[in-house]
């Protein structure tokens, strides 16, 4: 082999050489690439220094809430003052089973510029609750469905408040804590590595709260007792959602990120829980307005579902990395409603045309369009 | 000379072109190169001359005649109050209003140690603890926390006591502790802002002479200063009232000046004043330090992307009506619109602007409430 033609070669293989380091340049100016998980994890949310207690009082708190509105529909006249002062802790007046801490309420964790709406609410479902008359339009009464198994106390416009209430203040409460305040940056750009002892790193223990509220039992889904709230929707919603898998992992591989320093797998915990709580909301909601569809003819079933259709497309503004807005929330109230404002809603006078517009635009904006017929 | 082409000299070759590409590469992730990194061969010390002397100094003795000018027209209403009195002072209190924004912008130094920001402009205005305080004849504003005082109190009293202007008129008549309030809380801020006139007279020789770009250094305060009054204006007075960060739900009572209402014209001379600081006086000031460094984003000169991004915060909020506690409801898109051009702004004045300049940003951010 001539001398000048290996040392061609020994160019070429020089060249190649600078090629292959060119790549590794250019890659090198991008950013580096998630590191491979190093790290296990767990099944359940077994992790070390866990505590969500305030978050279990509320739920609690709310429990016993939702229970005592829940007598109205037996006719029993509800005090306004207790109403409140079991939504503000205030402990004097609420006369409660449980025993709480006094600085856990649930009115203070409420989304602020809505609070008052739900002391309206209360306020509202303790008038109506005075009524001894059958429910009509226009009169405030308890009105039965059709086959006689159940009764609802509505409003004068046909609201069922406790429902509304309920349902409403899962999303300014609970759902907003998780996605927005939690998961937010005020609660996430924290201290990560100063161990409290029973709690965490600040960061960590801000991720348990949100985990405090999604209301389910450590080893869920494989344990699916003792749900509440959005856990309990969560599971009635899983068999088209697959949602409780989705959503306990999302927690579980968040806070072993935060655990192990990996805030960019976090991050894409904190995404896929915005999504998929949100898939839950839209769901019951889309779920509720199916069955006022089919049951429409019934009115004191079509205002009882009605009123959870509503607290759930109401709740959908309280995450703002959603798919639906605040002005999408409006326009759906209006339509089934006649209001974009909560508390004047009247399920009276919709049709069933309109129920089918606000179930269909809904699915289409929450992406669950495949399955709004089954929902 | 013809170098045969050894092993070794393919090898020396091969270093060369190595290192060659490695710089090629490396300067192709950033941005161009500087021209003068760091203000390594810029003489700082007129620049700052020009803050001190054209722009810092200047903005509070403008303030400080503005004071004492509507001081005298609370005075003059004390003895008897009458509409064109009231007219009087309203206006001389816009004034005032107005030049407080030029002002507030340099909250270092003296400016800083006496905290004129909580002093002059804690809002909105707890309206029943103003009451509380004026009914006390309560004259103690030591409490920065506060947010009974400043310029917030006087614009309550002047406009908020009722929607009539008569009334208004009979109020400061019949109860003689609203004017000595408003006078009261004049004669505190004009005693604080003479004595940050006074310290500055000293300061300024350590701030003229701090010529480095490190933290604490006159560059790096300003640049701070620029940033952290910026994401005032941003964040208290547009986007907590539109809503942007309350997910969507709007706060109307949570602008400055609720009661006068003129909202946006404060916003807007904050935004003027902004501007005014970031272009400097006679050619010295941050944008020509950006040219002189001649740092560019996308292809175009950093200084004339965040003129450019000026005006158009100047147009968007010229969009917006007054009084703004109405217009975060009816053009709310507006508002949105002039607070995502706020927002643009504070990535190239936060993040781009001291970078090039080799500074950084060491305020903390407003933090969240906790808990």
């Amino acid at each position: 082999m001539p001398a000048d033609f290996r040392t061609m070669i020994k160019l070429r293989t020089y060249a190649l050489f600078f090629v292959i380091s060119a790549a590794f340049l250019l890659q090198s100016c991008s950013e580096d690439p998630i590191e491979p998980d190093n790290y296990d994890i767990p099944e359940t949310y077994n992790f070390e220094n866990v505590s969500y207690d305030g978050q279990i009082q509320r739920l609690s708190q709310f429990l016993e809430l939702k229970a005592l509105m829940k007598t109205g529909a037996a006719g029993t006249e509800l005090d306004k003052t207790r109403l409140n002062a079991m939504y503000a802790n205030d402990a004097a007046n609420a006369m409660w089973s449980g025993t709480y801490d006094e600085s856990k309420q649930m009115k203070n964790k409420t989304f602020e510029s809505v609070q008052q709406t739900f002391v309206a609410l209360l306020n509202n479902l303790a008038e109506a609750s005075k009524s001894d008359s059958a429910a009509a339009e226009g009169r405030a009464g308890v009105a039965s469905t059709l086959d006689q198994a159940n009764s609802y106390l509505l409003d004068a416009n046909g609201v069922e408040l406790a429902q509304l209430f309920e349902k409403g203040l899962m999303g300014a409460l609970m759902y907003y804590q998780i996605c927005e305040v939690y998961t937010g940056d005020a609660k996430m750009n924290v201290d990560n590595t100063t161990v409290e002892p029973g709690e965490g790193t600040a960061m960590e223990h801000h991720w348990d709260e949100a985990f405090g509220y999604f209301g389910v039992p450590k080893d869920f889904p494989m344990n699916t007792d003792n749900t509440a709230f959005w856990g309990s929707y969560s599971k009635s919603r899983n068999e088209l959602l697959g949602s409780n898998q989705k959503i306990m992992d999302a927690f579980l591989k968040g806070r072993a990120a935060i655990s192990n320093g990996d805030l960019e797998t976090r991050d894409v915990a904190i995404t896929e829980l915005e999504e998929e709580l949100e898939l839950v909301a839209a769901g019951s909601a889309i779920h509720y307005l199916n069955a006022a569809i089919s049951g429409y003819d019934d009115f004191a079933r079509r205002a009882h579902v009605l009123s959870e259709a509503a607290g759930f497309i109401y709740s959908l503004q309280f995450n703002s990395a959603g798919q639906v807005s605040k002005s999408d929330v409006e326009s759906f109230l209006t339509l089934i409603g006649g209001n974009s404002d909560v508390l004047l809603l009247n399920f009276y006078n919709v049709s069933k045309a309109d129920l089918m517009d606000a179930r269909d635009q809904l699915a289409s904006k929450a992406g669950l369009e495949s399955i709004k017929e089954q929902l | 000379m013809i170098l045969p082409l050894s092993k070794v000299n393919i090898f020396r070759i091969g270093a060369l072109l190595f290192g060659a590409l490695i710089l090629l590469f490396n300067s192709s992730c950033k941005d161009k190169p500087q021209a003068d990194p760091c203000l390594n061969n810029y003489e700082l010390q007129p620049l700052l001359i020009q803050y001190a002397d054209s722009l810092i100094q200047p903005s509070y003795a403008e303030l400080q005649e503005d004071l004492q000018n509507l001081e005298q027209s609370i005075i003059n209403m004390q003895s008897n109050a009458d509409l064109s009195k009231l007219q009087e002072a309203r206006s001389l209190f816009r004034e005032a209003y107005n030049q407080w924004q030029f002002a507030a912008i340099y909250e270092f130094g003296p400016a800083e140690t006496h905290a004129l920001r909580n002093r002059f402009n804690n809002f909105p205005l707890n309206e029943s603890q103003a009451r509380a305080k004026i009914d006390a004849e309560d004259y103690d504003f030591s409490d920065l926390s506060a947010y009974a005082q400043g310029l917030p109190a006087i614009d309550f009293i002047l406009s908020g006591l009722a929607e009539q202007n008569d009334i208004v008129i009979d109020s400061l008549n019949g109860n003689p502790k609203y004017l000595a309030y408003a006078k009261e809380v004049i004669v505190h801020l004009n005693l604080h802002l003479t004595e940050v006139i006074s310290e500055w007279s000293t300061y300024r020789e350590g701030f003229i002479s701090s010529t480095g770009t490190a933290a604490g250094e006159s560059i790096s305060l300003l640049v701070n200063a620029i940033n952290e009054h910026f994401e005032f204006i941003k964040r208290n007075k547009i986007g907590i009232p539109s809503g942007a960060l309350s997910l969507g739900f709007t706060n109307p009572t949570e602008v400055e000046a609720f009661y006068s209402g003129f909202s946006v014209e404060l916003a807007e001379s904050a935004i003027k004043a902004s501007e005014a600081m970031f272009k400097g006086r006679s050619g010295e000031g941050l944008e020509e330090l950006l040219r002189h460094v001649g740092a560019e984003k996308n292809n175009l000169l950093l200084a004339d992307l965040i003129i450019n991004q000026y005006s158009e915060i100047r147009f968007e909020m010229g969009q917006i009506d007054d009084p703004l506690k109405n217009s975060v409801d009816q053009q709310t898109d507006q508002v949105l619109r002039a607070f995502n051009s706020l927002n643009q702004q504070v990535i190239h004045l936060k993040s781009d602007m001291p970078s090039v300049l080799c500074t950084s940003i060491t305020y903390v951010d407003n933090p969240s409430d906790s808990d």
